[in-house]
């Protein structure tokens, strides 16, 4: 047993990985997954692969004759539009038809959950890569600078990450009337970029303190490339990890703002309105329980990967 | 250290209510315009063009909204100084009668949970230590789970669990622990870890001391001090959660307040409640600071400085 499997024996690791990996792959796929749109079809003769227009859900199945035939996504539901061949059933409880059940206003909560994972993790990856940006310009820049300009930037980094972020969020949303995915992905990027550039520059205050920096000096090497070069390699493991922590700050971010009605616009599906929906209508379990589940998965499998 | 404090404080009030009206000119349209629409009180620019922009000029006038972006700044910062804290532009009612009602319940919240996280954090994370194995891997599971789950999450499983306890400042309270705490064990018992490896332990054990004393005494003696860093960052949580917790669980408070305010776009509430949420963290990492320092004199910089003592 090699010394990370002894010191991680249930390989929480590589399970957090897979199921972040997954949940990629159903977030990207999402359209293929979750739609009331066939993949394929064949009617009359003619073979229709992934069609984006035409008849949809029952319509199409009305229309579709003895010899004609069709493969349907896994969940053939449409997150945001009801097609229900006249019978709308909000929240109905799990079924054949609607396999986690209903919303409030009858879409397949299922399908809502598939396409909420697009804006959850569309919302964590825009946010940790806004903050590795942020954090390294701040920490190449304090760097580069020493002396004033960096204790200031520095200074102004503690003060920025020292807000409450929740509330931070919050106050600055409705401060400049901030709204959707890119939004919130601003808002926490911007106090976790000043956390990470924190860190990240004491990695390159001790990376240029190791001998084989001043070799390099000695040998000519420019300041920007010593940068750039020796101690920007050295902090990749550092980065990796804030930049997951990002991410995990923002899906739970997501679901807080989407139950107070301040993350994306609806119709868009979150996890976080699945979450508000479920406060709203006597806690079924079919709204809460998927979505709070997914959300602590993907949060926790966030954190863990953080971690060496 | 006392007017140290004092002027953190200060400091926090004033940079945020600056902050906070610098980035409210970043929002699409006119502040009289927002101000209006916060009220509900605009019609259709296409039905009532004339109306629409009588209103918003009477909305200027009344609240002072005219001027540049850098006027608009300077009035809200010289407000902020002699703790005027504005008008609201829902109701028009002072901002210091909008918020009144629930600073008391929310704040009260914020100290319980930080007693309640210290409390139950400290007995997590020393009780992981004393016992070693398992029960360190069970903290560490427990800590990832506590950090993971989102807070509205826990309130509905507590609802689920007690449905008479809607409107419950208890559930409350343990809903908003849940996260410090994993934090407090986690560091507790990290500081307790680097007690049992330093020549300190080995004396204490060598004298006779069992390994519980030397965890449970000397241990949260040691790492008490160390835990008021995270005094400022579990009050900030408990302030910043409040907004959903108290929606979760039908609570009034100041939360709540704060997200009504957010979604209706009223910018002095929301700017009042920051720089008291921002000023509150500020105090309580003073507090916390200067208790630490007489739990741990050697906290104190003067009192570890090289050069003490020599001739």
């Amino acid at each position: 047993m090699s010394e990370v499997e002894s010191k991680d024996p249930l390989r929480t690791r590589r399970v957090a990985l897979a199921w972040l990996v997954a949940l990629a792959a159903l977030a990207l796929a999402a359209d293929c997954v979750a739609s009331d749109r066939p993949l394929v079809y064949a009617r009359g003769g003619d073979l229709h692969v992934l069609p984006g227009d035409g008849p949809r859900g029952d319509a199409l199945r009305a229309t579709l004759g003895p010899a004609d035939w069709a493969i349907w996504p896994p969940i053939a539901a449409d997150p945001i539009d009801v097609r229900t061949g006249g019978e709308l059933r909000p929240l109905a409880p799990p079924s054949p038809a609607h396999r986690l059940g209903t919303d409030d206003r009858g879409r397949d909560v299922a399908a809502r959950l598939v396409h909420g994972a697009r804006t959850s993790l569309t919302a964590a990856a825009i946010a940790a890569a806004l903050a590795t940006a942020l954090a390294l310009l701040l920490a190449l820049a304090a760097v580069r600078a020493g002396g004033t300009i960096e204790a200031a930037i520095l200074a102004l980094c503690d003060v920025l990450a020292a807000a409450p972020a929740l509330l931070a969020v919050i106050a600055i949303g409705g401060l400049t009337g901030a709204r959707g995915v890119a939004a919130l992905a601003l808002l926490v990027a911007i106090p976790r970029g000043a956390d990470t550039a924190r860190v990240v520059a004491a990695s390159f205050a001790s990376t240029l303190a190791e001998p084989f920096v001043a070799a390099s000096r000695a040998a000519g090497a420019s300041p920007a490339r010593i940068l750039l070069r020796h101690a920007l390699p050295h902090a990749t493991s550092t980065i990796a990890a804030a930049a997951a922590i990002t991410a995990a700050t923002t899906i739970l971010a997501e679901a807080a703002l989407g139950f107070l009605g301040l993350g994306a616009p609806p119709p868009t599906p979150s996890w976080g309105e699945l979450l508000a929906q479920a406060s709203q209508h006597e806690l079924r379990w079919w709204l809460g329980v998927p979505a709070g589940l997914v959300t602590t998965f993907t949060a926790a499998a966030f954190l863990r990967v953080s971690r060496r | 250290m006392l007017v140290r404090g004092l002027g953190r404080v200060a400091l926090a009030w004033v940079l945020t209510y600056v902050l906070a009206c610098a980035l409210s000119e970043l929002a699409p349209g006119p502040p009289a315009e927002r101000a209006a629409r916060a009220a509900a009180r605009l019609p259709d620019e296409a039905r009532a063009p004339e109306a629409r922009r009588a209103i918003i000029a009477a909305v200027e006038r009344e609240l002072e909204l005219g001027g540049g972006a850098a006027a608009r700044i300077a009035r809200a910062t010289g407000r902020a100084l002699t703790l005027d804290l504005d008008r609201s532009w829902r109701d028009r009612r002072p901002v210091g009668e909008v918020i009144a009602p629930g600073l008391a319940a929310t704040g009260g919240r914020a100290l319980a949970v930080l007693a309640l996280a210290l409390a139950l954090g400290l007995a997590a994370g020393l009780g992981a230590a004393a016992g070693g194995g398992v029960r360190a891997g069970a903290l560490g599971l427990a800590v990832a789970l506590a950090l993971s789950l989102p807070t509205v999450w826990v309130c509905q499983l507590f609802l689920a669990a007690t449905p008479s306890a809607a409107g419950s400042s208890t559930l409350a309270v343990l809903a908003l622990a849940l996260a410090p705490a994993a934090v407090v064990a986690a560091h507790a018992r990290a500081a307790v870890d680097e007690l049992i490896a330093s020549p300190l332990a080995a004396a204490v054990l060598a004298r006779g001391a069992s390994r519980a004393r030397l965890v449970w005494i000397h241990g949260a003696r040691l790492s008490l001090p160390r835990l008021a860093p995270l005094a400022a960052s579990t009050v900030g949580f408990a302030l910043g959660a409040a907004a959903v917790v108290e929606r979760a669980l039908a609570l009034p408070g100041a939360g709540r307040t704060l997200a009504n305010a957010a979604a209706a776009g009223d910018v002095p509430v929301v700017t009042a409640l920051a720089a008291l949420a921002a000023a509150t963290v500020a105090a309580t990492a003073g507090v916390a600071h200067a208790l630490a320092r007489v739990a741990d004199p050697r906290l104190d910089d003067a009192s570890v400085r090289p050069d003490r003592g020599r001739a």
